[in-house]
């Protein structure tokens, strides 16, 4: 058991942040740290968004500062752009990302926090910009939360994005390619039963904070198949190893490793 | 490297379980430590699926009995946990010398029914004192608000101090290893049990930090949380691989050691 990870394929990780988080200091929140964590663990690239976005209310701020350190690391880092609909100028933001960061298809995508920035995914402000995504071709990730609601500081009580919000503004969206991170296994699986008939053709749900119950991953595949799930680490505030070690001992065949490790996250940023 | 996880129910999630129609759930909790070589610190604080928080004397025996049954079916990989309810003194007392010390149970399991600070488990805990085996207790701090009876890491720190010869497991080092350690810190017969939290980054390192290796033991929430998620805590962290071991093994092997069996 002292080598995580070393029975499994290289990985790519499509739920990644970069920066520091106002709560508490985490061992990992800096470009140099992350590409160590990275080599250690065989993560070959990540799909990573600006974690200080959570709080900013310019993100563009955030995003052209995640631009310029990855930069000098295009080949690891696949950038995620936070945007918030419910802010002024979003769209200006938007197009700034495409014509000054070079955000297009197969070249990153865009990052939400309905949650934290307080807007509901399936308003009419968020239809705005899940149609411009749609119609640009880039794909969504949305984070559903970052932390256990029970441990968050006392001032900042967030809970998770609703299952209902994210089933109705998914099924008005069918042909969008959505990435659902931070999801458990209990919300995954209620998630697709609740999508039934709308169960869109390209969505994935990430790892990183599937972490019960016994037999998660092999419980999962049963239940969403798996074409549909990914390797994601919540880095910097989940232990990257959680995930890893999931699969590792997961009661799996190889090539369904595989899929989840790597093939599933190459074929969603192609 | 040897297991000891010291915090494992015995329930299964029904819808929960990938196989519900074919092997046993229990069947496949024994997989893990088999796969993992574990050995699993039992306790069974539901009957019928429905968890008993408040639960009578007949509750105690009837879940004390089942626990037992399942120990014996382990495959040599789960001892018990007697659990009891500290409103009732005399019952508890009777369960815990009916099962503490004999049949392979090894301690006692405090879960919801009362405060911990509350001078109703000073009996219990002297009685585990003087047979040198652990109180489990369960506590939490949570910020969307405890259960009526949910113990506080304060509050834990508070019996602890009460008895410092008592060897005190502070279950999920209260949700919070910030607020836990902080708790746990000055007070040398608490331990700190890692179960059934997300595996928070740096989280056991800075854990370790507060309180030193030899105060922190391995524990999972098993079957609600995965085995894989609660040991990427210990094995993910930078922690030296001596540190490593106490926490998964050395800590709660001395701990056990410390107990002398009286009874068949």
């Amino acid at each position: 058991m002292s080598t995580i990870g070393h029975t499994l394929p290289p990985l790519v990780d499509l739920n990644c942040y970069l920066g520091e988080w106002p709560f508490r200091r985490y061992p990992c929140t800096t470009i140099s740290r992350l590409l160590a964590r990275m080599d250690k663990l065989r993560i070959e690239r990540a799909a990573v968004s600006r974690l200080e976005n959570v709080f900013f209310k310019d993100c563009l701020v955030g995003n052209r500062e995640l631009a310029a350190l990855i930069a000098p690391h295009s080949d690891r880092f696949i950038p995620f752009y936070t945007v918030n609909p419910a802010f002024p100028g979003w769209e200006d933001d938007l197009r700034l990302c495409e014509e000054e960061l070079g955000l297009a298809p197969g070249a990153g995508g865009i990052h939400l926090h309905p949650n934290y920035h307080a807007y509901d995914l399936a308003s009419g402000e968020a239809a705005a910009l899940l149609q411009r995504a749609q119609d640009a071709g880039l794909p969504v990730r949305v984070a559903t939360g970052l932390e256990d609601p029970r441990t968050q500081h006392w001032l900042v009580q967030v809970p998770p994005v609703a299952n209902a919000t994210l089933a109705s503004a998914i099924a008005a969206f069918p042909t969008l390619r959505w990435i659902i991170a931070g999801l458990s296994t209990g919300p995954i699986r209620s998630l697709w039963r609740d999508l039934a008939a709308h169960q869109p053709p390209e969505i994935v749900f990430d790892l990183a904070l599937v972490q019960g119950p016994l037999d998660e991953c092999a419980l999962l595949v049963e239940s969403v198949g798996a074409d549909r799930l990914v390797f994601g680490t919540n880095l910097p505030l989940t232990t990257a190893e959680s995930p890893l070690l999931a699969l590792q001992y997961a009661d799996l065949p190889d090539a369904v490793k595989t899929q989840l490790c790597r093939d599933n996250a190459q074929r969603f940023l192609a | 490297m040897p297991i000891i996880d010291c915090h494992v129910h015995t329930w299964s999630w029904a819808g929960f379980t990938p196989t519900e129609a074919g092997r046993d759930h229990w069947d496949r909790c024994l997989d893990w430590a088999e796969k993992l070589d574990v050995t699993y610190l039992t306790s069974c604080l539901r009957l019928s699926g429905d968890r008993i928080d408040f639960p009578s004397p007949t509750d105690l025996h009837v879940a004390n009995a089942e626990n037992q049954r399942i120990v014996e079916r382990s495959r040599g990989r789960a001892l018990g946990l007697c659990f009891v309810n500290p409103r009732y003194t005399e019952a508890s007392l009777a369960e815990m010398e009916e099962w503490i010390g004999r049949r392979g149970f090894v301690g006692l399991k405090l879960h919801v029914a009362l405060h911990c600070d509350q001078p109703e488990l000073d009996p219990l805990v002297a009685w585990c004192a003087a047979h040198r085996v652990p109180v489990c207790q369960h506590t939490w701090v949570k910020t969307t608000g405890n259960l009526p009876g949910e113990s506080t890491p304060t509050m834990f720190r508070e019996l602890a101090q009460r008895h410092p010869d008592a060897i005190m497991v502070m279950y999920h080092t209260g949700g919070d290893f910030v607020y836990g350690a902080k708790a746990a810190r000055g007070v040398d017969n608490i331990y700190c049990d890692l179960a059934g939290t997300d595996a928070v980054d740096g989280s056991v390192e800075a854990l370790v930090n507060a309180v030193g290796a030899d105060r922190v033991v391995f524990g999972s929430d098993l079957p609600g949380r995965a085995l894989t998620s609660q040991l990427a805590k210990v094995l993910g962290s930078s922690l030296s691989d001596t540190d490593k071991e106490k926490i998964l093994y050395g800590n709660m092997a001395r701990i056990l050691a410390e107990r002398k069996d009286h009874g068949p």
